[in-house]
């Protein structure tokens, strides 16, 4: 398209502005769309220049010495730069595109999804060039290479692609320019919409990429030889690739001393466990065998389930529903109604539940160290992916109790380490990632 | 669209087909289960076998002497046929995997009861740990107790047998899978306690020894804890001395024995047995910290070595060796075609040389 | 790289020792076991030691590979086919022991072909994934229920109830000739390493520090896996029970524990130890098979991605067949001949594999002498 079309275009929105300037001496105009630019910037850079120029030639000098303006051939559509921020000026039938963005949402955040006690506290921003602000502070290597990249054809979102040359292996580096490039949708507005996009198989469960919005998470990843994408409109940025042991660590064990981290991942690693095998566990030990706990316990357990009129993987079915939909309505609750929620589930669901008859006290206490366990897993993604691992698990216990129970968890574990994301192995017990915060060994479990 | 159909259809008939499979399973809940925590062994008055099971029934609330149980009775010509014959009786599936004590009644154990055993091994929900002991009077009237104290069916037999609860020098507790080895194998004879049904409390006190599938001997209090030294190595208990005519007592804390079986070429066998005992004094009529503890410790050995001889001649007067010194003699001698006879003969005959030797390491925290 | 070695090996040990080996050995405990066991250590660790050091010249390279470079396809093809087909029938056997065993001791109500359909159909699953996931999953299992396994042993030695004179008293019986078939089931535990035949693809080189780790493990867990069933069931009554090392178990108890019973312990860890098993043989098995299809099967990319489904698939079909129409006597009569056969074949690989090492060395030799 033409500039004369393009401008045809776009003056229908009343926020594109053309403007033609005159001082006296020769005509300068003006398109660009108000709400993108900075008129401070357009100021100080056009007008205020303008004004003390006399010859057009010295004009011409001027823009070419300007920051960031570029002369435009006949050829070239000045669409997407104007709709980017960019002011189009024509001079005597040339076209110069000087940047003039404004911008907003750029304070850092504070973290808010992934918490640590003593580290950083503040999270990327919203705003891009920050993050890439925030990356190169934290990172000040002459290697660190950050890539442009434009996605969403509609949306044409704004990322980086950043690693450190010397760490990243080019062949991970060349699956991830093979991936972006294959791209295709209208509008790319986050990091998770990014990584579905990105892998080719369409039923994914375990997340392969980190979302993460700590910087010094993303600096730890770099100097490991990872590559990160910054995403504009978003203080969540994508790291690649990723093993199952980083879902599990935070960056707190790298801020506390070495036993403490030890025990904290290793009370992690139960966690899962628990909030996995659990109330798999349950059915299998209530329902089929439960000569496998001693007899005080069973009489107990037998005592409790007395009340309740239906069988064990029904009551274990409908509380772990119940817990669900409180886990997902507290995301979703305004901060008002946030207290009476937990009240709800705490005094409704549990004391008056269990009084009522319908379920067992031991499914109660069950249900809740499930939901506790389950957010022990520092990364969000995770957490949800292993929130549905239970279920399954659930399934066949109640179809084939404790042999069911224990085939499922090697299935489930067969199915990670089967994973692998830019050829290399998802989920190994040793993973023999590189120590780049001074501990002797990084390895897993 | 088609593709949407044929997706449905195939979800459908995978969940369905879940559905039938669920029938096949073994599901069966835990409160529609009857947990059997004892059973006794009788001899029938009409039939060969007379079994009593005692169901546990459980409660939301566990309160000592709150224990609720069931005791069912039935009458059959073999076991499995009567806990068939019993399942009749009650509204639950009978469960086993709980039982934790056997009784065997004291009139049934009179005559050859091995058979009995077959149907205890054959089943893979009895528990290689439950334990076994006899019955006195007979088997249900020891299952009909239930101390008041009771927070849970059948919890006092299975503390006192375990030792979580009472550990008391005069009861032998006896595992089944012990029970079956010993019964099987050649060289030792099993022993089970026996269990006296009081009012309101058990009085587990004696031992018999079994030999022939059959209660060959019955030992009393006194003789049953020093046979419980002698077989269990059984740590803790009272050995009685006198000081110039005042009597003492001393409570052991370490009992240590050896023992070789010693056939000469010329000469009649014997068994060389070395038992050291270190403890304290527990009570005394006079004060005893100044006095010659060698003097002490000589009473002492020369008391407890009389015990240990009498004990010994008395399993051997009746021909039984719950010790094991046969399996012994079958280990160290190294001819396996002979040596169980050979045992056969020696035994009647042997004769005990036993050395004790007592430790005194104190006298309490007075003199 | 040596542990992953030692995670194999470690795995058939353990599979076995509870399997088959003591009711074979425990059977004939009278007529020649112990002699059984302790030439079974010197012609399990000899195999073994030589199988890898031959294996060592051939770095990256699995046995179909190692045979084309020496043996023309007219012999090669039958000899991995036959090898394919023993890994599989290794896998099937321990799916219907243990469906039968799970049969018995931990869902008696579940219906047998229910369970066996459920396990044929997970082995089938798993033996179809990459090789790679398949050796760390071996390496988690390993490593999280080794320790247990140690526990297990440990309580069974400490044992107040443990008898060390019935033990004492197999040892009159030490000088006796073994059968052939003892020798076999004995010789079975060590043969983890032949999982390598397969499994040196994945790996640059076949390192394997301490060689001398595997006859004393070995030793170790063969003696272990026949003392403990006599020291704790008696040297007369060990003989009359059919699942020994279960039975074994059942008489260990942990007073403090959360599960009294050590039995359900013991089957809970050799749940995963017998997939596991079953995983790496079939995959062996189905990767052989495919090798020595014509290449027309595994050139197209559709074709590839089905084609080891169909194999597993048709060796899990047949062992839900063999496990339905088998009983507890006809299957154990099986295992017997199998493992003659098995024992009888394993030589003539590890020779046929010294002998191309062999070959190797010396044409490498001449080329550079």
């Amino acid at each position: 398209m033409s500039i004369a079309d393009t401008v045809d275009v776009l003056k229908q929105s009343a926020d594109f502005q053309r403007e033609l300037l005159d001082n006296g001496r020769f005509k300068i105009e003006l398109f660009y769309f108000a709400t993108l630019c900075d008129k401070l910037v357009i100021k100080k850079d056009i007008t205020h220049p303008y004004l003390h120029t006399a010859d057009p030639s010295d004009f011409h000098d001027m823009l070419s010495a300007a920051l960031s303006c570029t002369k435009l051939n006949a050829e070239d559509d000045p669409m997407s730069s104007l709709l980017c921020g960019y002011v189009l000026i024509r001079l005597d039938n040339i076209y110069y595109s000087l940047e003039a963005a404004t911008s907003i949402n750029n304070e850092p955040l504070e973290a808010s999804s992934e918490m640590t006690l003593q580290g950083p506290q503040s999270a990327f921003s919203e705003n891009i060039k920050t993050n890439l602000m925030i990356a190169r502070k934290r990172y000040p290597y002459p290697t660190l290479i950050a890539e442009q990249l434009t996605l969403g054809k509609v949306s044409r979102t704004q990322a980086y692609l950043l690693y450190d040359k010397e760490k990243c292996d080019p062949d991970v580096l060349r699956r991830a320019h093979q991936m972006l490039n294959q791209v295709q949708a209208d509008t790319v507005m986050a990091v998770g919409q990014l990584e579905a996009l990105m892998t080719k198989t369409k039923i994914r469960w375990f997340p392969t990429m980190i979302i993460t919005e700590r910087p010094d998470r993303v600096t730890y990843n770099l100097a490991q030889g990872k590559f990160v994408i910054l995403l504009d409109g978003t203080p969540y940025s994508l790291v690649a690739p990723a093993v199952f042991y980083d879902f599990l660590s935070a960056m707190d064990d790298m801020y506390q001393s070495f036993i403490v981290t030890r025990s904290l991942i290793v009370m992690r690693y139960v966690a899962l466990l628990i909030t996995i095998a659990l109330p798999g566990l349950y059915v299998a030990v209530v329902s089929y065998n439960p000569e496998i706990f001693r007899v005080q316990f069973a009489l107990s357990v037998a005592g409790s389930r007395a009340a309740v009129p239906y069988p064990s993987f029904i009551e274990v079915i409908i509380m772990l529903f119940l817990i669900e939909a409180l886990v997902e309505a507290s995301l979703r609750l305004p901060s008002y109604i946030g207290s009476t929620a937990t009240t709800v589930g705490g005094l409704i669901l549990g004391q008056a539940a269990q009084m009522a008859g319908l379920v067992s006290s031991i499914m109660i206490i069950i249900t809740s160290a499930v939901a506790i366990s389950n957010f022990v897993v520092p990364i969000n993604s995770m957490s949800f992916a292993l929130r549905l691992a239970k279920y399954p698990l659930v399934l066949l216990a109640s179809m084939f109790g404790l042999v069911g129970l224990v085939s499922g968890m090697f299935a489930l574990s067969l199915y990670a380490a089967n994973l692998e994301n830019f050829g290399r192995q998802y989920f190994r017990l040793f993973t023999g990632e590189p120590a780049v915060a001074g501990y002797k060994e990084s390895d897993s479990n | 669209m088609v593709n949407l159909r044929k997706r449905a259809c195939l979800c459908l008939s995978v969940i369905l087909s879940c559905g039938c499979l669920l029938s096949g399973c073994g599901f069966r809940d835990i409160d529609k289960r009857f947990f059997v925590v004892e059973m006794g062994i009788d001899k029938g008055e009409n039939e060969p076998y007379k079994i009593s099971l005692k169901l546990a029934i459980p409660s939301p609330k566990m309160e000592p002497g709150d224990s609720k149980s069931q005791i069912i009775t039935a009458e059959g010509d073999s076991i499995s046929a009567t806990v068939r014959r019993m399942k009749s009786m009650i509204d639950k599936e009978l469960d086993f995997g709980h039982t934790k004590v056997f009784v065997f009644g004291k009139p049934f154990m009179k005559e050859n009861f091995r058979q009995s055993l077959d149907w205890m091994a054959r089943r893979r929900d009895i528990q290689g740990v439950a334990f076994v002991a006899i019955g006195s009077p007979d088997a249900e009237t020891v299952l009909h107790v239930k101390p008041p104290s009771e927070r849970l069916p059948g919890n006092a037999l299975i503390l006192s047998f375990t030792r979580e609860g009472t550990d008391s020098p005069f009861i032998m507790s006896e595992y089944w899978f012990d029970l079956y080895r010993k019964i099987k194998g050649f060289g030792k004879n099993p022993t089970l306690p026996i269990i006296t049904a009081e009012k309101e409390t058990f009085d587990i006190s004696k031992v018999a020894v079994i030999s022939e599938g059959k209660s060959k001997l019955e030992l009393d209090a006194p003789d049953t804890e020093i046979l419980n030294q002698l077989v269990r190595h059984l740590q803790r208990f009272v050995l009685k001395g006198d000081f110039k005519g005042k009597p003492f007592e001393m409570s052991v804390d370490q009992f240590r024995k050896h023992y070789r079986i010693v056939t000469p070429a010329d000469g009649s066998p014997y068994i060389e047995m070395n038992i050291l005992i270190k403890g304290e004094i527990e009570e005394s009529a006079v004060p005893l910290f100044e006095q010659d503890w060698g003097a002490l410790e000589r009473n002492l050995e020369e008391n407890q070595k009389q015990r240990y001889v009498e004990v010994l001649e008395k399993l051997r007067a009746a021909n039984v060796d719950p010790v094991g010194f046969g399996v012994r003699y079958r280990a160290t001698r190294h001819a396996p075609d002979t040596e169980w006879e050979d045992w056969q003969r020696i035994y009647p005959h042997i004769q005990f040389h036993v050395r004790v030797k007592v430790e005194l390491k104190g006298t309490g925290i007075i003199k | 790289m040596t542990r992953y070695y030692y995670y194999f090996f470690l795995i058939c040990m353990l599979i076995n020792t509870i399997f088959f080996v003591p009711r074979i050995l425990l059977a004939q405990r009278f007529e020649g076991a112990v002699m059984a066991l302790i030439l079974a250590v010197l012609v399990g660790s000899t195999l073994a030691i030589v199988f890898t050091k031959s294996l060592s010249r051939f770095p990256g390279q699995g046995l179909p590979e190692i045979f084309a470079g020496f043996l023309p396809s007219v012999l090669r093809i039958p000899i991995i086919l036959y090898l394919g087909i023993m890994w599989g029938i290794a896998g099937s056997i321990i799916i219907v022991a243990f469906s039968f065993i799970t049969n018995r001791f931990l869902s008696p109500e579940t219906s047998p072909r229910l369970l066996l359909l459920c396990f044929c159909s997970i082995c089938c699953w798993a033996s179809t994934r990459k090789a790679s996931a398949i050796i760390s999953v071996t390496e988690i299992v390993i490593v999280l229920n080794l320790p247990i396994v140690a526990f297990i042993m440990y309580k069974s030695y400490i044992q107040k109830h443990f008898d060390w004179d019935s033990v004492k008293i197999l040892s009159d019986y030490t000088f006796k000739p073994p059968s052939w078939t003892l020798l076999a089931a004995a010789t079975y535990p060590f043969t983890g390493y032949i999982n390598f035949a397969l499994y040196n693809r994945n790996f640059k080189e076949l390192k394997v520090a301490h060689l001398w780790l595997i006859p004393v493990i070995g030793t170790f867990v063969l003696f272990t896996s026949i003392i403990v069933p006599i020291g704790l069931l008696g040297v007369s009554a060990v003989g009359d029970y059919l699942y020994t090392w279960i039975s074994a178990a059942d008489t260990l108890r942990m007073q403090y524990g959360f599960i009294e019973r050590v039995v359900y312990l013991f089957l809970f860890i050799y749940i995963g130890f017998s997939l596991l098993f079953v995983t790496i043989t079939w995959n062996i098995g189905t990767q052989m098979i495919l090798d020595c299809l014509p290449k027309r099967f595994k050139k197209t990319k559709r074709g590839r991605k089905a084609t080891p489904w169909i194999v597993a698939g048709t060796i899990a079909a047949t062992t839900y067949w063999f496990g339905i129409s088998s009983n507890d006597k006809g299957m154990i009569d099986s295992v017997k001949l199998w493992l003659s056969i098995r024992l009888a074949s394993e030589i003539g690989v590890v020779l046929l594999i010294a002998w191309m090492a062999w070959h190797k060395h010396r044409k490498r030799r001449i080329r550079h002498g």
